[in-house]
C-alpha cells in the first residue's frame, strides 16, 4: 500500500480555471468568425482564385501546400512546447509552494518553542508552592487521615501538570532531541513489549514484525515515544471493548508523493503500521489530530501531544505518517522511515 | 541545623523553600534577587546557597559568577522552572560556571532536602 492523503496533481486545466478556458474558447470562435466575415465581405476566395489562374507558371498550389504543412508543423511544436514548460512551471511552483510550506512550519515551530519555553518556565515556578507546602501539610498530617488522603490527591494533581509541562517541552524541542540512530527491528520490539503492559483488557495485540535490520535516523528512546503514542491511541480508540491491534513492521519502496525525499540508490523505507478495529476519526477530526493539544479523549486520558510529539519526531528523520481511517471500522497509520545507507 | 539563603524573584517559591528548609531546622534568609543576595551573602556568610535563575536586577548565572569570584568553598545549588540559551539548558549552563547541584523546578521536599543534606554534608566534611 502506498501513502494516501498527498496532495492532488494539478493539471494545466486545474491551474488557470475554468473561467479561463471559456473566455479564451470564445475569444477563439469570435476571431476566426470575424475573420471568415472579413475575407467573405472581401470576396477574398474568388480574387485568390482569379489571382492563381492568372499565374499559373508560379506553381502557387505547391507552394500554399508548404505555407500549409509549415504552418501546421510550427503550431503542433509550439503547443509541445507550451505544454512541456507549462509542465515545468508547475512543478517549480509546486516545489516553490512545499518549500514555503516547511519554511512556515519552521517558523511556526520557532515560535511555539518560545511560547512552551516561557509557559513551561512560569507553570513550573507556580507548582513550586504547590507541591511543596501540600508535601509539607502531608508530612505533618497523620499518615491515615483524610487530609492525608486529600493532600495526596493535590499532589499527583500538581505532579500530573509537571508532567505535561515537561511532555511540552519534549514536543517543542522535539527537533533537537531525537537525533540519534537505531536500528528498527529491535527498537520497535522493545516498544511493543512496553507498550503490552499497558493495554486495557480486551485489546489483542497482534505483532508482524518481519527482520528488518536497516538502521533509521531517529534515536531508540524516541522511537520507543513514536510507537508507544501509536499503541497508546489504538488502544484508547477501542474504547474498552474487545479489538485489535495489528502492528507489523515492513520494508517498502520509496513512497511516490516524496521522491525528492526519498534516499537515493535504492535504500528502502521502513514502514511501521498501526491498525485498529476502534471508533475510528471523525472527518472534522482528522484535519487536527496533529494540532497540539487536540485531543477526543477528555482532560483525563489524552493530552494532545501524543501524536503532534510522533509526528515531530518522524519528521526530524526524513520521515511522514499517514492515516487511514474510517469512522466506526478503525484506523490504520503508517509511519515511513527513510532507512539509512548501508555502512 | 545551617543558615541557608534562598534567592528567588518568586514571593511564593522562597516562602515555600523557606518553609520546608526551615522544618528540616535550617535557618533561612531570603533575597528577591542577585544583587541583593549577594548582598546579603556578605552579611550573613550562609553555609549554603540556593538560587534561581531567572531574576531581575542580577540573575542567578551572574549571582553565581559574582560568589565564585569571592569564594569558592560555600556550596551553591541552583535551581530553575527551565530555559536555555543557544541550546544549552540553562542548569547545565549553571553546573558548568561551577554550581555544586541543580534542581529543577518544581520537586519534592525530599529531593530538595536530600541534596541539601549532601551539599551541607560534603562542605563540613571538606
Amino acid at each position: 500500500m502506498h501513502p494516501s492523503a498527498d496532495p492532488p496533481h494539478t493539471t494545466i486545466f486545474k491551474l488557470l480555471g475554468t473561467r479561463f478556458w471559456v473566455i479564451a474558447g470564445l475569444v477563439t470562435l469570435g476571431a476566426a468568425l470575424l475573420l471568415a466575415e472579413v475575407l467573405i465581405e472581401a470576396n477574398a476566395f474568388e480574387a485568390f482564385y482569379e489571382f492563381t489562374r492568372e499565374h499559373e507558371d508560379w506553381n502557387l498550389d505547391e507552394w500554399i501546400m508548404v505555407a500549409l504543412a509549415t504552418l501546421f508543423s510550427i503550431v503542433l511544436a509550439g503547443s509541445g512546447i507550451v505544454l512541456v514548460l507549462t509542465r515545468k512551471l508547475l512543478r517549480i511552483e509546486a516545489q516553490r509552494r512545499a518549500f514555503e510550506l516547511k519554511m512556515e512550519h519552521s517558523r511556526q515551530l520557532v515560535t511555539l518553542g518560545t511560547m512552551v519555553a516561557g509557559t513551561a518556565h512560569s507553570i513550573n515556578n507556580h507548582l513550586v508552592p504547590i507541591i511543596a507546602l501540600v508535601d509539607l501539610l502531608k508530612s505533618e498530617s497523620p499518615a491515615d487521615s483524610h487530609q492525608a488522603r486529600d493532600l495526596e490527591k493535590v499532589k499527583a494533581a500538581a505532579s500530573n501538570a509537571a508532567e505535561i509541562v515537561s511532555r511540552m517541552k519534549t514536543y517543542a524541542k522535539t527537533n533537537h532531541t531525537v537525533k540519534g540512530i537505531c536500528q528498527i527491528g529491535p527498537a520497535t520490539q522493545a516498544a511493543i513489549e512496553l507498550a503490552r503492559n499497558a493495554l486495557p483488557q480486551g485489546a489483542r495485540l497482534s505483532m508482524q514484525l518481519k527482520p528488518v535490520l536497516h538502521h533509521v535516523a531517529v534515536s531508540a528512546a524516541a522511537w520507543e515515544v513514536v510507537v508507544l503514542n501509536l499503541i497508546n491511541n489504538a488502544a484508547d480508540a477501542l474504547e474498552g471493548a474487545s479489538g485489535t491491534i495489528d502492528v507489523s513492521l515492513r520494508t517498502d519502496e520509496t513512497p511516490e508523493s516524496t521522491p525528492q525525499k526519498g534516499p537515493v540508490g535504492g535504500t528502502p523505507w521502513v514502514v511501521l503500521q498501526v491498525r485498529d478495529t476502534g471508533k475510528g476519526i471523525a472527518e472534522a477530526d482528522l484535519r487536527r489530530i496533529f494540532e497540539p493539544f487536540f485531543t477526543t479523549k477528555g482532560l483525563s486520558r489524552g493530552t494532545g501531544l501524543g501524536l503532534p510529539e510522533s509526528l515531530g519526531i518522524v519528521e526530524a528523520a526524513g520521515g511522514r505518517i499517514d492515516v487511514n481511517t474510517e469512522p466506526g471500522k478503525g484506523t490504520c497509520i503508517e509511519v515511513w522511515l527513510p532507512a539509512m545507507q548501508a555502512e | 541545623m545551617a543558615k541557608i539563603l534562598v534567592v528567588d524573584d518568586d514571593e511564593l517559591v522562597r516562602y515555600s523553600l523557606a518553609r520546608v528548609l526551615s522544618s528540616d531546622g535550617h535557618e533561612v534568609i531570603e533575597a528577591a534577587d542577585g544583587v541583593t543576595g549577594l548582598r546579603k551573602f556578605r552579611a550573613s556568610r550562609p553555609e549554603l546557597v540556593v538560587t534561581d535563575i531567572v531574576m531581575p536586577e542580577q540573575d542567578g548565572l551572574g549571582l553565581l559568577n559574582e560568589l565564585r569570584r569571592i569564594d569558592q568553598k560555600t556550596p551553591i545549588m541552583v535551581i530553575s522552572g527551565g530555559g536555555e540559551i543557544a541550546g544549552t539548558d540553562f542548569l547545565l549552563l549553571a553546573e558548568k560556571l561551577g554550581a555544586n547541584d541543580i534542581l529543577a523546578k518544581p520537586f519534592d521536599n525530599s529531593v530538595l532536602l536530600g541534596k541539601v543534606a549532601t551539599l551541607l554534608a560534603g562542605n563540613s566534611g571538606g
